[in-house]
């Protein structure tokens, strides 16, 4: 008999309004096959559980010092000082610190779990239109278990709506595509080349799925378009985007524009902020507003911020 | 104002059938320039102290002839003579008139209830904080040296003071710190100030009859009264006095009539000088006779009002169902044509002003206990009909609009909501709460009204109940009101619990001794404890409340009150002696559930069950005030599970703890044999009652303020305001008639837009399946962030809400703070 599959969850998270229609629960997977140079989530994207460490809530106790077998951390007169590379994520430092300053992101949870912390949001789910999104990191990396959770999920009546890169082999997109009502689809640059450069992969598989979604009748659909400046924001990159969309079938796209939320994150998980971003800015209301311009007048209509 | 922006998309799954909504209500009516320039100049003044009313009701009672008069006709002949007396005025581009003294924002004294008490005060008044008062030097010495002495020795305070027993004493707020050395456990001060506010009087009987048919209707009881063969004394007089009132508000109109005209005929500008001879045939016909017109109700429905701030010290009073009861009026002269929206419009809009105008002088105690000039003037609007059917209409949309047009602190909308409210109700009101001035109230009938029933209320009188207060319901023009009994320290129960009833700040024992917890070898044994202090307390309050009622039936009749109320005409008694058809015992603000609730999880968890701190540590780290053990208190505040994130483990605690609370409130009754009614609500009180106390096992530092109302402690709900929902559902309300206050923060981003507004609309249909009581939110504004900045410890729970990302606002570094704070300005409602 199968063992009952677990996913690596980071977070789950209500009262989220801007992934998918009404008030939804989002389950973020821990784990990405991709390395966007841009991302705010930066704990999503190892498959590994990972430590964080906080310096707002340190209270310089020591005791996480005391508790590491490896010399990972060690006691200041302030905050500790942490060698990460010695850091072997046994996470013992993480069940003595008192004020959950060192907590490890990414839990192994069952299906049943995750269930059970989604249902608790099904009133507010009925009134809004709202429903579970399935999101990360990347969740069709663990794609048994992302299709295990679909089909309960599904099972109990939620609507169902994925985040997705869209970067896996194409039979299993189609199948997971095929437990769900919505998908949210990543499109970050038409050229597969600078695709490589910005993301770690090219983007001709992200495309075949993107026809294949188009394709079908049953899903609804909508391309998400992450706006970084410099990097995929040219006027002709943009049009040339809503236009290959349109002809997919697109009727609406949301934008969604660099913000940096997420650097702190970055520092408490002892991760070097990407060179490449370092010049770049977050876009004004200006800049935004110039590109919902762009997409509205080739009718795709736009909303920005999910 | 910005135009509400209908996309098509999102429409078809919001409205409901129009029905007979004109358009331009639904989308909304926008402040009209007269109330703009009205809003402009309520600003323009500070609140001050009026001396008129006092030096009236001085001069009244100095008379010999009247000193010898029983204590309701010197009530009444005090109201008609303040009435004929006081100073009259029209203020520019007024429209409902009406005022409470010689000058725009200017405030009565009431020495009948106050004593001289609040002369010292006097002296600090215009320089403390919070809620200061102007007041001229003139004045302030005619006050100290003339007018208070007269009332030395006879406030309500002082005669209360001399029925408390002294184990009564200890516990009362230092509001009695001259007569006491008040532990701040408790307070009683709303009752007893007048006969405590906090009613609902019966409107539609002025807008039937006027005070014309009233009079002839005490007349006529009179003469049935004289005519009986045996005399009653009591129910003579009090008929007597209601006369008396009646006439009192006659005359009040006929004084706004006189002066409008005459300023009429002074008048330059013809707009304006046909407003004033508007207004003078309006006031020559309100309050006496009954209104013919939407105009001349609301007129009689200020005058009533002002009535109510004359006579008493009586704050907090709900205006009561005005969007059923207006309506004949505002429907007729619709479809009549004599009446536009824009009109009908602009009319709420100015009494919605002169609402905001309405104030009390607080000592300075009090004041912290309710800070912010604490008013609380209710509007309930919507609900069901005593028949059980939908009650809104145009009207309640138009009386939501004033919220929006006039945004001021007051009056206190309520929109009344149950599982069938239209749709197009719901965004109306999401609308005004996301302007983010606090308003409205959302009370749900699904639990509302099975609560009052259970209080004896008829279903009929039940669904047709009035928000009163902060969070109180009451019926509505048949009860005796008197509604908040003032405020209850639930933490002190658990500081007496810990410390075998010694108060950590004195270091006294002041409660009874439940044993020393070193010794307790289980949960249950701490909760038995718990349990016996609670209840302790609890009897104590309501004993003393039982005293309040008492002063009010000896000391303060209210004939003018009373008649209108209903059942006191009818049986001939004055509503402190019972008159009214249902005689409910106070509510109570009870105070500090969250903290007592997590502090009992971690006390079960940590050192009963998982045993990883030991009992003696918790005790002395308490004693300690965490001094030297700030890692013990990081694990309580993080290591045990935290009522408020729908978590089974310290909501059941909670509820155990209601559950005391509502049981030995059920085992007493009021002066006159009604239920008392507890419910969980602080205003401001959470901060002294917090000052009192000590540490708490939930990490709480002593000193620091309680959670407030029903919600969870600041820093400890983290998973968001469904899930505060949630937890808040799981209490069992029918039995708080009380009612129990929800604060809710929301980012505005969540709000935004079409869509924002469509999950707030969903957001409170879930509110109302939940059974939660009430809910209000807070839609964080940027200034609010940056005061997070310079406090995060008083803003641990904001969220921040972007698409794919989550954080806690005063977990973010500076830099993003002042994005968030950016984008929030930025933010397009």
């Amino acid at each position: 008999m199968e063992p009952t599959p677990k996913g690596l969850i980071f977070d789950i998270q209500s009262f989220c309004v801007h992934d998918g229609p009404g008030i939804r629960t989002v389950v973020f997977f821990k784990g990405c096959n991709l390395k966007c140079v841009w991302c705010q989530n930066p704990e999503s994207i190892s498959m590994n559980p990972e430590l964080s460490y906080s310096e707002t809530r340190c209270i310089h106790c020591g005791l996480c010092a005391d508790a590491c077998s490896f010399n990972a951390i060690l006691r200041t007169p302030s905050i500790p000082t942490f060698d990460w590379k010695a850091c072997q994520t046994c996470m013992a430092c993480t069940q003595v610190c008192p004020s959950r300053a060192l907590r490890p992101i990414g839990t192994w949870m069952t299906v049943d779990e995750v269930m059970q912390k989604t249902e608790s949001d099904r009133v507010f789910f009925e009134n809004s239109g709202g429903g579970i999104t399935f999101s990360g990191g990347e969740p069709t990396v663990q794609s048994k278990f992302l299709q295990a959770l679909l089909e309960e999920a599904g099972r109990r009546k939620f609507h169902r709506a994925l985040e997705t890169n869209g970067h896996l082999p194409e039979e299993r997109f189609a199948e997971l595509i095929s437990h769900v009502e919505l998908v949210l689809f990543d499109v970050k640059h038409l050229d597969s080349k600078r695709h490589k450069n910005l993301a770690g992969v090219g983007n001709r598989l992200i495309q075949r799925n993107l026809e294949q979604l188009s394709r079908t009748n049953r899903v609804r659909w909508i391309p998400r378009f992450p706006l970084i400046p410099g990097v995929n924001d040219d006027t002709t990159h943009v049009k040339n985007l809503g236009k290959r969309l349109k002809t997919l079938g697109a009727r609406e796209i949301h934008i969604l524009p660099y913000h940096r939320l997420g650097d702190a994150k970055r520092r408490e998980l002892g991760y070097p902020q990407p060179d490449l971003m370092k010049c770049v800015s977050v876009p004004s209301k200006a800049e935004v507003a110039e590109i919902v311009k762009v997409f509205e007048h080739l009718g795709l209509s736009t909303s920005v911020g999910g | 104002m910005q135009t509400l922006k209908i996309e098509k998309t999102e429409i078809s799954h919001l409205a409901g059938p129009l029905r007979d909504l004109p358009q331009d209500v639904l989308v909304g009516i926008s402040a009209s320039p007269r109330i703009r320039r009205l809003r402009k100049r309520f600003f323009e003044n500070s609140p001050s102290i009026c001396v008129e009313r006092a030096r009236i009701v001085f001069d009244y009672y100095n008379e010999a002839k009247n000193r010898s008069l029983p204590l309701i006709l010197q009530k009444a002949g005090a109201f008609r003579r303040i009435l004929n007396l006081i100073p009259v005025n029209i203020y520019e581009d007024e429209l409902i008139v009406g005022s409470l003294s010689s000058r725009p924002r200017g405030y009565p004294v009431f020495p009948e209830d106050s004593g001289d008490l609040i002369s010292n005060e006097l002296n600090s008044i215009s320089a403390r904080r919070p809620d200061p008062f102007e007041i001229t030097d003139a004045d302030k010495t005619e006050l100290q040296e003339k007018i208070l002495p007269y009332w030395t020795g006879k406030s309500s305070v002082e005669r209360f003071a001399s029925l408390l027993s002294s184990e009564e004493k200890e516990f009362i707020f230092s509001e009695l710190e001259n007569f006491s050395k008040g532990t701040g456990i408790m307070s009683l001060s709303p009752a007893l100030f007048g006969t405590g506010g906090h009613i609902t009087l019966d409107f539609p009987k002025v807008l039937e009859k006027g005070f014309r048919g009233i009079r002839e209707e005490a007349i006529a009881k009179l003469e049935w009264s004289r005519g009986l063969p045996e005399t009653n004394v009591e129910r003579d007089i009090f008929y007597q006095a209601v006369i008396e009132c009646c006439e009192g508000m006659i005359g009040f109109g006929l004084r706004f009539a006189k002066l409008a005209e005459m300023m009429a005929t002074k008048e330059a500008d013809p707009r304006r000088r046909q407003e004033l001879y508007k207004i003078s045939e309006i006031c020559a016909r309100v309050p006496g006779s009954p209104p013919t017109s939407f105009h001349e109700a609301l007129q009689a429905v200020w005058f009533t009002y002002v009535g109510i701030l004359q006579e008493e010290y009586d704050r907090c009073c709900s205006l009561g169902r005005m969007d059923n009861y207006l309506y004949p009026f505002y429907e007729r002269d619709l479809s009549q044509g004599v009446l536009s929206t824009h009109q009908a419009q602009e009319l709420l809009d100015c009494l919605w002003l002169k609402l905001g105008e309405t104030n009390f002088i607080n000592w300075g105690s009090y004041s912290k206990l309710a800070a912010g000039f604490p008013v609380q003037q209710q509007i309930p609007v919507g609900g069901l009909t005593p028949d059980g059917l939908d009650a809104s209409n145009a009207l309640t949309y138009q009386c939501i609009q004033a919220s929006m047009n006039t945004r001021l602190h007051q009056p206190s909308i309520t929109v009344r909501l149950h599982k069938d409210s239209p749709k197009d109700l719901l965004r109306k009101a999401c609308e005004l709460a996301r302007i983010g001035t606090g308003h409205p109230s959302f009370f749900n009938d699904e639990i509302v009204i099975p609560a009052l029933v259970d209080n004896g209320i008829s279903i009929e009188d039940a669904r047709n109940y009035s928000s009163v207060g902060c969070v109180g319901v009451q019926v509505s023009g048949c009860g005796k009101g008197s509604h908040n009994g003032g405020y209850f320290n639930v933490g002190a129960a658990l500081e007496f619990t810990l410390t075998n009833g010694v108060w950590r700040r004195a270091n006294k024992r002041i409660s009874i001794q439940t044993g020393d917890p070193r010794n307790f070898t289980s949960f249950d044994e701490l909760w038995d404890a718990f349990d016996k202090q609670f209840r302790h307390m609890i009897r104590i309050h309501l004993g003393m409340a039982v005293k309040v009622e008492y002063l009010q039936k000896h000391y303060s009749p209210t004939p003018y009150l009373s008649s209108l109320i209903k059942g006191c005409l009818e049986n001939g008694t004055d509503k402190t002696n019972g008159g009214a058809i249902y005689n409910l015992g106070m509510s109570f603000r009870a105070v500090g559930l969250a903290d007592v609730a997590d502090s009992l999880a971690a006390i079960k968890k940590l050192v009963f069950e998982d045993k990883t701190v030991p009992m003696q540590e918790l005790l002395c780290a308490l004693d300690d005030n965490f001094e030297n053990n700030e890692v013990l208190r990081q694990k309580l505040v993080n290591y045990a599970p935290h009522y408020g994130n729908d978590d089974k483990y310290a909501d059941d605690l909670a509820r155990d703890v209601l559950f005391i609370l509502t049981d030995e409130f059920r085992q007493h009754k009021s002066y006159f044999g009604g239920d008392f009614q507890p419910g969980f609500g602080s205003v401001s009180s959470h901060w002294p009652f917090g000052q009192v106390l000590g540490a708490f096992p939930n990490g709480r530092k002593a000193g620091m303020p309680l959670a407030d109302g029903i919600g969870p402690v600041h820093n400890l709900d983290q998973r968001g305001p469904t899930a505060v929902l949630k937890s808040v559902g799981k209490m069992d309300h029918a039995k708080l008639s009380g009612g129990s206050i929800l604060n809710l923060k929301f980012p505005p981003q969540v709000v935004a837009g079409e869509k924002g507004l469509a999950n707030f609309v969903s957001f409170l249909q879930s509110f109302v399946k939940l059974n939660v009581w009430h809910c209000q939110f807070n839609i964080v504004s940027a200034e609010k962030l940056r005061q997070a900045q310079q406090r995060p410890e008083a803003h641990q729970d904001l969220l921040v809400r972007v698409a794919g990302y989550s954080a806690y606002f005063t977990g973010l570094p500076r830099e993003l703070q002042d994005d968030i704070i950016d984008r929030t300005e930025h933010t397009i409602l």
